[in-house]
């Protein structure tokens, strides 16, 4: 089965390149900065908005900064700020899911009505708000994704659970007495696993977007950190004499949230073929 | 509505109480002195039971009181009330403007479906959904203010100033309309009613923009009713990118300053906008649609 949906995605050609333009980014973040051993935040003032050079790939910024560098270093924090968020956003998101559509009743119902109005919620504006109660940083940016990407999890989990919790092999478990929290963990998550797979690559886009636009709005990872988002936020003041410093983060962050979508859309249709031509 | 405003009002009301820590001190300092702090807490009411600081903030509440921003003093309510109309007149155009470019490549490209417009439009509304709303506005900034010369970047003194914002704020939508537009006019396009319509020699023309469009539209509208609430909360992007002082940038203000009351204020009436909205869509089904019923 494996094997056929590893066949199903190779044949979507998007979404293999996608996949390829991740796994760059994603050895980026993790090579990049034993490669290229410059320094993200040397100011350099004799040099201040260079051109592209064989010294400087993409030029530097208003003090001197190498913006290649910047944005390889930021290639890293980026990725980690949206990975860890949506990780502890989807483990939370499933638990919750799961005990709602599992045991449904009352904790069902709260739950749902919950995830129901935080959903109603931009995500921006969550994320915002969970800011504005935490204050800013790199730690409470993750926090503020984490939260913003809970429910959508929470959701969707609930609704496989409560398609799988009446089947028969679930009952037989039941009735042999295996205990609730077994057949959560054995029958009921690895079920659930393509779906949350999908989910959380969605996610992982959403992610990067809401992390660049906290940064960029100053409440996310602060300057000089080169988050892209940061990165954009700093770059405002000298759009008009060098817009380097603002394209190459901007089309960083559209290519990583490009890639995702189409990875998850691979993957949709190639775990869940039902779904295809619709 | 009025059950889900509730809700979102003893949300917003503990989002203060949620603060880690004494308030108190977060607003004044580490180091302010305890006299000072204990009057702001009697002032602000913090040492009354949690029942009753609700209740007094519901009051103040229904009287059009959002207290008192503690950087500038003055009057939340105030401040919002000269700042949303801005925030809104943004969103709306935001909202003409997505939907109207959006439903067209969606109409566009479900007419020509896997021909090479179809692809390329799905493409563009791809990276339109994908591209940071600042990002956006950086670009048409640098084109068109910058290089041009035929749009002002920055403020929001004329109707002119408008354009290239709600572009930037509404470029995020355009590519999910698009989608949805497509994907919705593909199922009604594939119906027997159009086949029928097409044999019997209707125009081409009348029946895309006439008969398809019309059943075409339900989740469309759907659509454009949740994407409210996001442009709403893009705002306070648009709005940075273009120093325009609006409502979204209020609120980014209010976070960074940690004026609570401000903030408050900001998320209480963002949320209030898009919770009516979104009931405002659910009563237009009935008018577009007459077979959705309502007990």
């Amino acid at each position: 089965m494996r094997k056929n949906t590893f066949k199903r995605f190779i044949r979507r050609k998007m979404a293999v390149v996608s996949a390829f333009i991740l796994l760059f980014f994603v050895l980026i973040a993790i090579l990049g900065p034993i490669i290229f051993r410059k320094d993200p935040y040397a100011i350099d003032l004799r040099n201040t908005r260079q051109p592209i050079s064989k010294e400087h790939w993409l030029g530097t910024d208003d003090l001197g900064r190498d913006t290649f560098t910047r944005l390889v270093y930021g290639t890293r924090i980026t990725l980690a700020v949206s990975f860890a968020g949506v990780f502890i956003g989807t483990v939370v998101g499933v638990l919750l899911g799961v005990c709602a559509g599992y045991y449904g009743g009352l904790i069902d119902t709260v739950l749902s009505r919950l995830i129901d109005i935080i959903l109603a919620f931009p995500s921006l504006l969550l994320a915002i708000a969970v800011v504005a109660i935490l204050g800013r940083g790199l730690e409470n940016t993750i926090i503020a994704i984490a939260v913003s990407s809970t429910p959508s999890v929470a959701r969707m989990v609930r609704s496989v659970t409560l398609s799988i919790r009446n089947q028969e092999y679930i009952m037989s478990c039941e009735i042999s007495g295996v205990p609730h929290r077994r057949i959560i963990a054995t029958h009921v998550i690895p079920n659930t696993m393509s779906q949350i797979i999908v989910n959380t690559t969605l996610n992982l886009g959403t992610g990067i977007l809401s992390a660049s636009s906290l940064s960029f709005l100053g409440l996310g990872v602060q300057p000089p950190h080169p988050e892209w988002g940061a990165m954009l936020s700093t770059a405002r003041d000298t759009l008009r004499f060098y817009p380097l410093a603002s394209l190459a983060p901007g089309i960083a962050v559209t290519l990583v949230v490009l890639s995702f979508s189409l990875v998850g859309d691979g993957l949709r249709d190639a775990l869940d073929p039902k779904l295809k031509n619709r | 509505m009025i059950p889900v405003l509730l809700i979102v009002s003893i949300l917003v009301f503990f989002m203060t109480r949620l603060i880690p820590g004494d308030p108190v001190y977060t607003i004044l300092g580490m180091d302010a002195d305890p006299q000072e702090a204990e009057a702001m807490r009697e002032r602000l009411g913090l040492n009354d039971p949690l029942p009753l600081q609700y209740l007094n903030y519901m009051k103040n509440l229904a009287r059009g009181d959002l207290g008192s921003s503690i950087k500038s003093q003055r009057p939340v309510m105030s401040e919002i009330k000269s700042r949303y109309p801005i925030t809104l007149k943004l969103s709306i155009l935001a909202t003409i403007f997505s939907t109207t470019v959006g439903m067209l490549m969606g109409i566009v490209s479900a007419v020509n479906r896997s021909k090479f417009s179809d692809n390329l439009l799905m493409v563009i509304s791809l990276v339109s959904v994908s591209a940071p709303i600042f990002f956006v506005g950086f670009l048409l900034m640098l084109l068109f203010s910058l290089k041009l010369g035929w749009l002002p970047s920055v403020g929001a003194s004329s109707s002119l100033h408008y354009i290239l914002p709600s572009i930037a704020l509404g470029s995020s939508a355009v590519g999910m309309i698009a989608r949805t537009t497509r994907s919705s006019m593909l199922d009604v396009l594939s119906q027997d009613y159009i086949r029928t319509s097409r044999s019997r020699g209707i125009k081409r023309h009348t029946i895309i923009y006439s008969h398809a469009l019309k059943n075409a539209l339900i989740p469309v509208i759907t659509l454009i009713g949740l994407r409210f609430g996001s442009l709403l909360a893009g705002a306070t992007l648009t709005e940075t990118v273009f120093s325009i002082n609006g409502l979204g940038r209020l609120l980014v203000q209010g976070v960074l300053d940690r004026d609570y009351p401000v903030v408050q204020g900001c998320v209480l009436i963002l949320a209030a906008t898009f919770i009516t909205i979104n009931t405002i869509v659910d009563v237009l089904y009935g008018v577009i649609d007459p077979r959705v019923k309502y007990e």
